[in-house]
């Protein structure tokens, strides 16, 4: 076991970690940080996005060292004290949620993206979030919810 | 004796069971349907997902996420033969390995078993990913190398694949009775088929097939188990806790009270999670051995290989019709590709039920002939809409081809062949949405301005193209539900269900809040625990959940409201007779100034009042005798095919759906998109390819399989409910998870043929197929 320092949503944490154990593994394992999502282990789905030095990553193929010294953000960082972000809101009330596993992942690509462009069109938002597979809503209020975060009424 | 009336359906007479005296039934808590016009508070309006706020903050667990102290790690060796008996079996390296704690196989679990057939740990291997042996570690990384220092010596024995080569004399014998299952082929019959064939004017025979496709649910397949002191809880990524309790209890010979199953959210399940695994038992069985938790998840290409999937079909459709469109004859025949053992699965390899063949269109005169053929492979198992979904996709092509060849418009062929009576039983429908599904995708989608042929020039060539939906309902099983009111005017629904997260949590708060008018705020629902929930379905399947269960919520509901009216009277000191209740107060219609507000009543309930809390109890009663339940609709889409890659895009799509009262319209739509996403997928993308020498899957992941990503969708999926006011039970609701997926594939198909006049009878509709129909079209 190696020792790792990781800072995730703004805390900085020791974690023990196995050679080449991926970030994933040591938010869920190592900081019980059940949020992102392993829905194939291989970069794939998108259910472990989590977003690094404002990029986003499959957690589950990057190796838990290689976050050490950057800023790690993961869904349960979404909300602050309690308030869901414009975006959580939006895919509650857009009803873009159903089984869910995939929405973390699928949230923070979202993030992600308007941070990069608040005002994306409608082929960015696809683009976007096309790295995040969803077998339950067919996108189209996942996509809404997202156009309708990025500009509030 | 049931009260019995008369109704006339298409000028023919009926004795049908009077619904108002079947459903209210004695004692006052019975309840009639909702009329058709009643207006209602909760009931058919949008409501987003309260459990929504738990997953977008990543609150929400798991069965994956479960992680309990001393939590150990299981893998399992499988098979790498079709057929194989084993010769010798060598766990000592992987026993010795630092970190493991237990490992099992036929040697020393030999007798625990799985069904009539087979043992858990198998030790004549009859497909790749059969289990042999299981590890549990410290680690799933030891576990998984442990699993790797088994060694295993097989005597291979002939295997076959192909459905065909199964089917010919001389190919490996998998069963005793051969391989189409059974002995041989189901086959239903009505009228006399050569008569109708001989009164035909037009006969067409056409062959389609339909490929494998995989839930491909986000969540794994897997458990966490626990056996502590005689007793088994299980954490399980199941549509139910109730069915998956019942049946690990009755493989593992345990009593029902000594076995509890949970889920508090399900990663999707599609039809792929209900029941027992071998890795339920096989984690029971390591937790047994070895005193700890067990975690057992199938990693993804354990689940494609191994967690079911919609078989592969070939279907050959023969009809005769009149010049009018008016059918004379149908003669079908399907095979379907199932596994090596005789388990559930071969019913789902070719399901001799629900055929829309059967149902759909009026036919006097029909054979269907069903073959499950056996092959060395992994079973499959409903998936979304099974047997519908393969059986539209090829009827509503055909359809298509016929109307072309009469010279009709679809629509206008379809509606030739409506009935409103289900066939096989000839018994009349409680509602038939079909027509005003027809009609009212038609209107939004703007069918009016189909041309015969694409007119338009150059490489992206559009066209349009629309397919029936066809679901069959369920006759009202068994189902309980306890609505429980508490002191400070909390309404506690508790069902027996598990979280697949498409709403039934909302729509059965919905339901009590309608009926005990209260704000919805104050309705919880308690589900997703075995041991604590009365029985109110079995598993989620067969789109019942609303359907089973609504009703019998409905009626706890009112039977907690008559309860707490009882109370009222009591708090007022008037007559029961005498309290009326509207709006959260209570009222004396005798003396109006006396008067208690909801929260006033239920103060009076609890410990502290000396006072029981208010306990309803609710049942799901049959559907009346003598009427069917099925559930129709409409699919349109309209596509843009590029001649020069083959790329078919679908533009937009309406999607009319006949599931009788909508409860939660907001849930609707997401349903209604998200299946026919599903069915998008199965039409032009999804497919398991197997080596056609071993039988393994070569796509067995998400990155080659090909699930629709945000970039295929269209770009307009238009939802239309159409409101039947059904009387099977009174919520008048059908069900609606399953019917969105029926259409696409015969509408994708069609609009593709609109536009490029090349018809592909075999899904999915892939750009090399597409390209070489064109050529060949030339």
């Amino acid at each position: 076991m190696i020792t790792i320092t990781l800072n995730v949503n703004g805390a900085t944490h020791k974690v023990n970690v196995r050679p080449g154990e991926s970030l994933l593994s040591a938010l869920r394992l190592g900081l019980g940080l059940t949020g992102a999502k392993e829905g194939c282990g291989e970069g794939d789905c998108g259910a472990c996005t989590v977003i690094i030095d404002g990029r986003t990553v499959d957690s589950c193929i990057y190796p838990a060292g290689e976050a050490q010294g950057k800023k790690v953000r993961t869904v349960e960082g979404l909300a602050s004290n309690g308030k869901l972000s414009p975006l959580q809101e939006a895919f509650v009330e857009h009803g873009a949620v159903q089984c869910g596993f995939c929405i973390p992942g699928m949230l923070m690509s979202a993030t992600a993206l308007l941070e990069r462009n608040p005002k994306p069109s409608e082929a960015a938002i696809r683009l976007g979030l096309s790295g995040n597979l969803c077998r339950c809503t067919g996108y189209a209020k996942i996509v809404e919810a997202v156009r309708a975060a990025a500009s509030p009424a | 004796m049931a009260a019995m009336k008369q109704i006339i359906v298409e000028g023919k007479t009926y004795t049908v069971e009077d619904e108002s005296a079947a459903l209210q039934g004695e004692g006052g808590t019975m309840l009639a349907p909702w009329g058709k016009n009643e207006t209602l508070k909760y009931v058919g309006k949008r409501f987003p997902k309260k459990v929504a706020r738990e997953k977008v903050t990543g609150e929400a667990k798991y069965a994956y996420d479960v992680q309990l102290p001393g939590m150990l790690h299981a893998r399992v060796l499988r098979s790498s033969h079709a057929n194989a008996k084993l010769l010798d079996l060598e766990t000592s390296a992987a026993e010795k390995l630092p970190g493991v704690r237990a490992v099992l196989s036929h040697k020393n679990a030999g007798k625990q078993p799985w069904d009539r057939e087979r043992a858990v740990f198998k030790d004549h291997v009859r497909l790749i990913g059969d289990d042999i042996a299981a590890v549990a570690a410290d680690t799933e990384q030891i576990a998984d190398d442990a699993v790797r220092l088994i060694k295993v010596k097989y005597e291979v024995l002939p295997h076959v694949i192909d459905v065909r080569e199964a089917m010919r004399p001389g190919a490996p014998k998998l069963q005793p009775y051969g391989n189409i299952w059974e002995g041989k082929p189901k086959v239903y019959e009505r009228g006399d088929l050569a008569k109708g064939f001989a009164a035909a004017d037009v006969v067409l025979e056409e062959t389609y097939t339909t490929s494998e496709q995989h839930h491909a649910c986000l969540e794994m397949h897997g458990c966490v188990a626990h056996w502590q002191n005689g007793m088994l809880t299980v954490w399980d990524s199941t549509q139910g806790v109730h069915l998956t309790r019942d049946l690990l209890a009755l493989k593992l010979r345990l009593p029902i009270s000594k076995v509890r199953v949970l889920n508090e959210h399900l990663g999707g399940g599609f039809g792929s999670k209900n029941g027992v695994k071998e890795y339920h038992v096989i984690a029971a069985m390591l937790s047994r051995a070895t005193g700890s938790p067990i975690r057992l998840f199938l990693d993804r290409f354990e689940t494609f290989l191994l967690s079911s999937h919609r078989p592969l079909t070939i279907q050959k459709i023969k009809a005769g019709f009149k010049k009018d469109g008016a059918l004379t004859a149908i003669d079908y025949e399907v095979i379907g590709r199932g596994g090596a053992w005789n388990d559930r699965g071969m019913y789902w390899a070719a399901p001799a039920v629900g055929s829309p063949t059967n149902e759909l269109y009026k036919c006097p005169n029909l054979r269907t002939t069903n073959i499950p053929v056996h092959t060395n492979l992994s079973s499959p198992g409903a998936c979304r809409g099974p047997g519908n979904t393969e059986n539209l996709f090829a009827l509503e092509q055909f359809m298509d081809e016929a109307a072309e060849k009469l010279d009709l418009d679809p629509i206008a062929l379809r509606l030739k062949n409506f009935t409103a009576v289900y066939q096989p039983k000839n018994e009349p429908y409680f509602s038939n949405g079909l027509r005003e599904s027809y009609e009212a995708a038609a209107k939004t989608f703007g069918w009016q301005r189909r041309k015969p042929k694409s007119t338009v020039e150059g490489t992206k060539r559009r066209g349009i193209g629309m397919s029936a939906v066809h679901w069959h309902g369920f006759e009202g099983e068994p189902s309980q539900a306890l609505v429980t009111i508490y002191p400070d005017g909390t309404v506690e629904v508790n069902v027996g269900i598990a979280n697949l997260g498409v709403g039934a949590q909302v729509i059965f708060a919905q339901i009590a809040a309608e009926e005990i008018d209260v704000p919805l705020e104050m309705v919880r629902v308690a589900y997703g625990d075995s041991a604590g929930t009365p029985y109110t379905i079995n598993s989620s399947y067969g789109s019942r959940t609303t359907f089973q269960g609504g009703p019998a919520v409905r009626m706890a509901a009112a039977d907690a409201k008559q309860q707490l009216i009882a109370l009222a009277a009591e708090t007022l000191k008037v007559p029961v007779a005498d309290v009326q209740y509207a709006g959260g107060v209570f009222a004396a219609k005798s003396q109006p100034e006396k008067k208690a507000n909801f929260k006033e009543v239920t103060g009076k309930l609890g410990w502290m009042q000396g006072r029981h809390l208010l306990i309803g109890k609710g049942k799901r009663l049959p559907n009346p005798a003598g009427r069917k339940v099925d559930i129709f609709g409409a699919q349109m889409v309209e596509v843009e095919v590029d001649t020069a890659s083959g790329n078919v895009k679908v533009l937009r799509a309406v999607l009319a759906h006949d599931s009788g009262r909508p409860i939660n319209t907001l849930t609707y739509e997401s349903q209604v998109q998200g299946g026919f996403i599903q069915g998008l997928g199965m039409a032009l993308y999804e497919e398991r390819i197997l080596d056609a020498e071993t039988g393994v899957q070569l796509n067995a992941n998400y990155h080659e399989y090909g699930c629709p990503t945000a970039l295929d969708i269209p770009d307009q999926v238009t939802v239309v409910p159409i409101e039947t006011h059904d009387l099977s039970n009174n919520i008048n609701a059908k069900g609606l998870g399953e019917p969105p997926v029926t259409g696409a594939g015969g509408a994708i198909a069609n609009a593709l043929y609109n536009a490029t006049g090349v018809r592909i009878r075999d899904y999915p509709i892939t750009p090399s197929k597409v390209l070489q129909a064109l050529r060949a079209a030339v």
